[in-house]
């Protein structure tokens, strides 16, 4: 029944990805996050927010394998059971580089787009994630992708719940 | 007095049960020992435990060891990042209580040369438990992995092979080879990771044996990762999916051995042959099916055992020796195939297949004088090899004596003489002969003679103590060419004198007791 359920999902998933970069995902907008040196800190908190996510996001390469290259920070939305959606902000780890993510996930599964900000670059991710209950993390592989590339992003965050 | 009596048996007990302990510990050190000396050539170095050279850490012990070196590290808990950059061995005294901690801070093993093993050590809260960069040749066997971020990581590996881990609990993935071909991942448990295996630009590689289970996916072949070999898997409540596929790989082994455990596998065996009649399609865009789908989890073959050879210990150039295994078996009563190899750079090819059970001879002749050591190993239809059997033999230029035949008394009394003969020492050449005794009591008498040839020789003997003794005896004629030992098997019940000795080396060796035991009985 869960796999059918999941199958379902998937199906109503495809489905909206070309509303997902336009209209069915929350945008989070640029002034409503601010960006200081080290983390982001969320100036307004979206009436949808059912909790916050904070972490890292990273690479991995030959010379220390995992490469943390940034933080992210952002709200998510249970619509029901483990499906919803998420927005927020990213920022690479020397604070030059900025952009914004948005984004659903059924189950397992995640997918979403990004940009960059001040300029025109946007991409999407596809991948696997898992939310643990009982340390509150999420952790998440995807298969990040722009019009030139595609490459591996791993995300690890805590969230919180709004009360 | 009959109190004393059940203090005094108690007593005995005790002492009867601590030395088996002692015993024990000494021989699970040997049993390291000799996998030391299997797996190196070099000299060991020692982290932790009491030694006085040993080493305070792991990355000391590497900085100070040469290649072919092993590192071996007792029991406890090591706060290290370690970087190994030369060819040794890294084995720990037991992989519960061996314990390197990476406190999340960094990777806990980094391996940058070839030919590595590191085996039997709990690796934790590392960002990767062992990372293998840019090298081939490793063996990773029978470690603890777990709450890291990724359990196994491979960069450009090749002709490697990672077993009987058990890899849990990790945030990412249990192990992830990118860009590396040609390895074995095989025998490993590899659950609770977000990925069990995640496969990246990797190919060739044989995934067999492991217990993939509670992941949310079990395998995926992500970013042309073709022609991997995945089979005998038990893939079991991976929560996503147990496989996730959009390349080309191969997910059995063909019929009949089969292709992997699936327990979202919903078809039927109405043959009965253990393996599902329709496939099950692997999901992704790769179109891959397991054609042959194990219908029961998939249990381990053993290997055969390791074979025991038996033949002559000694012979002459151009003499044709005959050896055999009294019995190959295999566990599962399996077909066996034969190797042997001669140590004077001939083999066999592999041969049968043979019963298991049955026995297998196999001849060869050596062209110089020296000392051989023959090896053999069996290997099953399932390609699973026992370890090496061995037995050494003696080449000489000539024909040594012939094994003697010992005759003589075969029970006795502790304190009494008694005579034991070989009625006939005989050399193929008339040379003469001498003799040695070994008495099986830390005695033995020198090489006696020279005997003429196909005469009796005689020699008496003396027991102090009860026991079982293996007489033997060999011969060896004027151009040193040694005979095999030829052996008699003497009993010497207990008695009055033997109790004696007993009691008198007991209370040399532990005068406390002596005390006691005077005390007890008011001597």
């Amino acid at each position: 029944m869960k796999k059918i359920l999941a199958v379902l999902l998937v199906g109503l998933l495809v489905v909206s990805i070309p509303t997902v970069s336009s209209l069915r995902i929350p945008k989070v907008p640029q002034k409503n996050i601010q960006i200081s040196e080290r983390t982001i800190v969320p100036a307004d908190i979206p009436e949808w927010a059912d909790g916050n996510i904070s972490g890292v996001y990273a690479e991995k390469n030959e010379t220390s394998g995992y490469n943390i290259l940034g933080t992210v920070f952002g709200y998510y939305h249970i619509s029901w059971g483990q499906v919803g959606y998420y927005a927020g902000a990213w920022q690479s780890s020397d604070g030059n580089v900025t952009g914004n993510f948005a984004g659903w996930f059924f189950y397992h599964i995640t997918l979403g787009e990004f940009n960059v900000t001040g300029s025109n670059e946007t991409g999407g991710f596809i991948g696997l994630m898992e939310i643990n209950e009982s340390d509150m993390t999420i952790k998440s592989v995807a298969l990040a992708y722009n019009e030139e590339d595609h490459f591996i992003r791993y995300s690890l965050c805590e969230y919180t719940k709004f009360e | 007095m009959r109190k004393r009596g059940t203090i005094l048996i108690s007593f005995i007990f005790i002492l009867s049960i601590i030395s088996p302990v002692v015993y024990g510990n000494n021989q699970f050190i040997e049993e390291n020992r000799n996998i030391i000396s299997e797996k190196s050539t070099g000299e060991t170095l020692y982290v932790g435990g009491s030694g006085p050279n040993n080493y305070s850490t792991i990355q000391k012990a590497i900085n100070a060891a040469q290649n072919g070196d092993t590192i071996f590290v007792y029991s406890d808990t090591y706060n290290e990042h370690i970087l190994i950059n030369k060819t040794v061995t890294l084995i720990g005294e037991d992989k519960d209580t061996t314990i390197i901690d990476g406190s999340l801070t960094d990777n806990c093993i980094k391996i940058t040369l070839d030919s590595v093993v590191v085996k039997d050590f709990t690796i934790r809260k590392a960002i990767i438990g062992i990372y293998i960069v840019k090298s081939s040749n490793h063996e990773i066997k029978n470690n603890i992995i777990k709450s890291s971020w990724e359990g196994i990581g491979l960069f450009q590996v090749t002709n490697s092979k990672l077993s009987q881990n058990t890899i849990s609990d990790n945030y990412f993935e249990g192990i992830n080879p990118v860009e590396s071909n040609d390895n074995i991942i095989s025998g490993n448990e590899i659950k609770f990771n977000l990925y069990g295996l995640l496969l990246t630009e990797s190919s060739n590689n044989s995934i067999y044996e492991n217990e993939i289970r509670g992941n949310t996916r079990g395998i995926e072949a992500l970013e042309q990762s073709y022609d991997n070999t995945i089979f005998h898997n038990n893939l079991i409540s991976n929560d996503e999916d147990n496989a996730y596929d959009d390349f080309s790989n191969t997910w059995d082994n063909d019929y009949p051995s089969g292709g992997n455990y699936w327990d979202d596998y919903s078809g039927e065996d109405l043959d009965g042959d253990g393996i599902g009649d329709t496939p099950y399609d692997i999901p992704g865009d790769g179109g891959n099916s397991d054609n042959y789908p194990l219908m029961e989890p998939f249990v381990p073959q053993q290997p055969p055992d390791t074979p025991i050879i038996t033949g002559s210990a000694v012979g002459a150039i151009n003499e044709e020796l005959t050896y055999c295994i009294d019995q190959v078996i295999d566990p599962e009563g399996d077909d066996v195939l034969v190797f042997w190899d001669w140590d004077d750079g001939n083999t066999t090819d592999w041969q049968g297949p043979y019963p298991s059970g049955s026995q297998v001879c196999e001849t060869h002749t050596w062209t110089e004088t020296g000392t051989y050591i023959i090896r053999s190993k069996l290997k099953d239809i399932h390609g699973r090899e026992s370890g090496w059997g061995t037995f050494t033999v003696t080449i000489y230029s000539q024909q040594p004596p012939e094994k003697p035949i010992i005759t003589g008394p075969t029970e006795g009394i502790p304190g009494k003489e008694y005579t034991y003969c070989i009625s006939e020492v005989t050399d193929p050449e008339g040379d003469d002969i001498y003799v040695l005794w070994d008495w099986d009591d830390g005695t033995q008498t020198t090489w006696q003679g020279p005997y003429p040839s196909g005469t009796a020789v005689c020699e008496t003997h003396t027991w102090t103590e009860a026991g079982t003794y293996i007489i033997r005896s060999k011969l060896k004629d004027e151009n040193d060419a040694e005979s095999d030992w030829g052996t008699l098997e003497v009993t010497i019940p207990r008695s009055r004198t033997s109790y004696y000795n007993f009691m008198t080396c007991l209370f040399e060796n532990l005068p406390n007791i002596q005390k006691i035991f005077f005390k007890l009985f008011e001597i």
